[in-house]
């Protein structure tokens, strides 16, 4: 016998159809906009059909799937990142930490889904750079790297951006870990990791800008404080050194005038919600008059397959050689690739995660096309060797 | 979405037990698949159990076939592997043991059927003709993975009658929120540093890491299992049943003894009747009250796992209550109250250090070095800490002890609240703030797995 007064049947009624609202409202939500946001794809409805065969993995993909899709949750993740920054300097994941001096900083893959390696990306630039075990490991993955890539004729150079946790060694915040940090405060001109690898091995071209980074650091419109990718002036100052170093030569638009203040928008803000903008210094890339095809579908291995891989091709009118280069980078590539590509007549340039190893050495091949004279591999001091063994070219 | 799809079925159809019953086969079918056969098999002894009783009154015999068959299924796959490998010794030999998966909740609902048998034997209750009625008794999804443990005379009359008030809802939703709140905004941030120093090697730790290691433990595994108890009461408020207090403030307890009698309450009053009073209790002299008392706190740490980290966790636990029937006690009453609680806090803090352990080598370190002074970097604290952990340790300590309740009682007076309509209007308003922290919580984190779910 079941009894229940007359106001029970309303409330239970209001109570769950409010409870239900974050999911009957998945097919309304924008879920592109997280897909972009996190960098990945959102868990697929399983298909429902498998259910009495196989319970347990339908029935846990089903649960990733509303957990990815159900309404109100991509502005639970933005909003409840938000509030603990602004709460207590540091995002719930401790991905982002501010100091004391306004910077803030990234200290780990984005979309790692615990805390197990925090300051993991840290760890690398600094603690793993002066490791002889760590070094003598990876200076193999260089080395077969540059021996896949360089029978291909082109001229290979390891290029990397110093990050904020070794150019703004001393204003670490206050949560980092005593090793990291003594760590991080050890690299100098003199011990960084591309010193390190090349005392391994000489014959590997390591390009690495720490001095003249780290001169003018300090400076907020160099490198913005609140910024994650370098950008503005610092990519001037990384295209001018390579090209000094590598004796490219340098297109007569190159612009050697001042960079113009202008506003730079907070990257990092976009990964806690808010898109905040910060003065910063850049100078005019219309100067440089290199047209960009966004879209360039490069075909591969035309004769064995028709897939394409979609690269960014940059083509110099003002160009004083006919050489071509590849720019292989992570998302620290856009903000370079202009003015790399200044300095030849023709540039590619290729996002990791868009091409894998197998495709990287189907494009290198079709020389006829492409006849690489130069390819450069920037990213930040802490994503090598794991970017290398993408474009393996015996890894799929 | 379980919830309120449960919530409509519940209180717009008939036929209410099935509905429960419906509910909680597909609750366990979501997370274990067709293991839900095991729970159906134990449910389907329990009942032929009382349908045997029925029919013929109570035997010895076919209570032990009960009981064997209940046991027998935990042991296979709970114990087999364990006994086989760690107490036997014998992986090495040619043939290998098939691996089990620990079906979530496997202690819980067959002790729910066991009490249901050895209750309906001894006659203190009437057998249940109705599978239904059996079978939602052992299954029901609030308390079916991590208890409370349920006696079957607690329910037995709610089975068959229940009135529902939108008082109960109100109670309900406010109780299940204190318990949502417990398990994400306390033992979930505590168990990030809980989590990231045990997972460390030991030789890392310092005497301060260590003590933050346990010290976050103590509190996760408190707000986390007290977190479940109070959801599945709260839940059982709304569907009208009554389930028993679990946890009553165990870390405000000033001796060992008395901390068993506030933590996991019907855990402990299960070993108490169902194995301690059987081998006699304290009725055949103090050699044999000792025995007893030690026995049943090996069998409570063997229950919580298949690990000698657990079996020593129960003899710990065992030899402290031994020792207190020494004579400790009568001294705890008599010393300085902190001093005594101290005292029960520090023996609490070890033993969570052994249960949490994965090895009986890693406990000792670290127990190690929560003992004698040993310095270096305490950075590691900092990289599995922020703010909020600073924040949820104070909820934590506050909310360990009953202190709040006490002000929230005098606060309400002075307030005027006395009214219960006042109150209740204060209740919920906490229950929303709380539900909705909670929900931006659950939204924005992934799998969120209870501590209790393996046991």
């Amino acid at each position: 016998m079941f009894k229940a007064n007359k106001w029970v049947i309303p409330y239970v009624v209001i109570l769950s159809v409010v409870l239900l609202i974050p999911a009957v409202t998945i097919p309304l939500v924008d879920h592109d906009a997280r897909q972009t946001w996190e960098n990945r794809t959102l868990t697929q409805l399983p298909d429902l059909t498998k259910v009495l065969t196989t319970p347990k993995p339908v029935f846990g993909q089903l649960d990733d799937y509303v957990n990815d899709h159900i309404g109100g949750g991509f502005q639970a993740i933005k909003g409840r990142r938000k509030f603990y920054f602004d709460t207590f300097g540091a995002t719930n994941d401790i991905y982002i930490v501010g100091n004391d001096q306004g910077s803030y900083f990234l200290t780990s893959p984005f979309r790692q889904k615990d805390r197990k390696q925090p300051f993991s990306w840290w760890g690398n630039a600094c603690v793993r750079a002066q490791n002889p075990n760590y070094l003598k490991s990876y200076i193999k993955i260089f080395e077969k790297s540059e021996a896949d890539l360089s029978k291909y004729g082109a001229e290979v150079v390891y290029g990397m951006v110093p990050s904020k946790a070794v150019l703004l060694q001393d204003q670490l915040p206050k949560s980092t870990p005593e090793k990291i940090r003594a760590a991080c405060e050890e690299i100098s001109a003199e011990n960084n990791w591309a010193v390190n690898y090349s005392k391994l091995n000489p014959d590997i071209n390591f390009f690495y800008p720490y001095t003249a980074f780290k001169e003018r650091v300090s400076d907020p419109l160099f490198y913005p404080n609140t910024a994650y990718h370098w950008q503005g002036e610092s990519t001037w100052v990384f295209a001018e050194k390579l090209a000094a170093e590598y004796n490219l030569d340098v297109s007569p638009a190159w612009d050697k005038g001042p960079c113009k203040n202008t506003s730079v928008k907070w990257d990092i803000g976009g990964l806690i919600g808010v898109g905040q903008e910060t003065p910063g210094c850049d100078r005019d890339l219309s100067s440089l008059e290199i047209e960009i095809d966004e879209k360039f579908m490069y075909p591969l291995n035309a004769q064995a397959k028709k897939e394409t891989v979609k690269v960014v091709k940059m083509t110099n009118p003002h160009a004083v050689n006919d050489k071509t280069a590849i720019v292989f980078s992570n998302s620290f590539g856009p903000a370079v690739r202009q003015q790399v590509a200044s300095h030849f007549k023709t540039t590619y340039h290729l996002r990791a995660g868009i091409i894998n190893g197998v495709d990287m050495k189907a494009l290198l091949s079709q020389s006829d096309i492409l006849d690489v004279d130069f390819i450069v591999v920037t990213v930040a001091d802490f994503h090598y060797p794991g970017m290398l063994r993408q474009i393996d070219p015996s890894k799929k | 979405m379980f919830l309120p799809c449960f919530l409509l079925c519940y209180f717009l159809f008939g036929r209410r037990n099935i509905i429960i019953l419906a509910f909680s086969l597909f609750f366990y079918f979501f997370g274990e698949g067709w293991i839900v056969t095991l729970l159906l098999g134990s449910v389907l002894v329990a009942w032929l159990h009382g349908i045997w009783v029925i029919k013929n009154g109570p035997s010895l015999k076919i209570m032990w076939v009960a009981t064997a068959l209940q046991l027998g299924t935990l042991f296979y796959f709970k114990y087999s592997d364990f006994f086989i490998r760690d107490v036997l010794m014998i992986g090495d030999v040619n043939w290998t043991w098939p691996e089990t998966l620990l079906p979530i909740g496997i202690s819980f609902f067959i002790f729910q059927g066991l009490s249901y048998s050895f209750d309906i034997h001894r006659g203190k209750h009437k057998p249940a003709k109705s599978f239904v009625d059996v079978a939602t008794y052992v299954s029901m999804f609030p308390q079916l993975i991590a208890g409370p443990i349920v006696r079957y005379g607690t329910v037995a009359k709610q089975l068959q009658s229940r009135t529902i008030r939108t008082g109960n809802l109100n109670i309900g939703i406010y109780i299940f929120c204190i318990g949502l709140a417990q398990k994400m905004l306390i033992a979930n941030k505590l168990a990030v540093t809980a989590d990231g120093l045990f997972g460390i090697d030991p030789a890392l730790l310092t005497t301060a890491t260590a003590w933050a290691a346990a010290l976050c433990y103590t509190g996760q595994i408190y707000f986390d299992f007290a977190g479940y108890s109070n959801m599945a009461i709260g839940l059982g408020f709304m569907m009208g049943f009554r389930f028993p207090k679990n946890f009553n403030h165990p870390y405000v307890a000033k001796s060992i003894t008395d901390f068993w009698r506030r933590w996991h309450i019907s855990m402990t009053s299960w070993f108490r009747d169902y194995v301690y009073f059987p081998l006699g209790g304290n009725r055949k002299g103090n050699f044999m009250t000792y025995r007893n008392l030690f026995l049943v706190f090996l069998v409570s740490g063997l229950w919580h796992g298949a690990a000698w980290t657990f079996v020593a966790w129960g003899m710990y636990h065992g030899a402290f209550l031994v020792i207190e029937r020494l004579g400790l006690k009568n001294l705890l009453a008599k010393t300085w109250g902190p001093i005594a609680w101290c005292y029960t806090f520090a023996i609490a803090v070890f033993g969570w250090v052994l249960f949490r352990a994965e090895s009986l080598p890693q406990a000792l370190d670290v127990a190690k070095k929560m003992i004698i002074p040993t310095g270096g970097d305490n950075s590691y604290f900092f990289l599995y800490s922020g703010m909020e952990i600073w924040i949820a340790m104070a909820l934590a300590i506050i909310f360990a002890s009953n202190i709040v309740e006490r002000q929230s009682l005098k606060a309400m007076s002075a307030l005027g609240l006395r009214t219960k309509r006042k109150a209740t209007t204060v209740k919920m308003v906490i229950a929303l703030g709380l539900f909705l922290l909670c929900l931006v919580e659950v939204m924005s984190s992934t799998y969120n797995p209870f501590i209790y779910f393996r046991f």
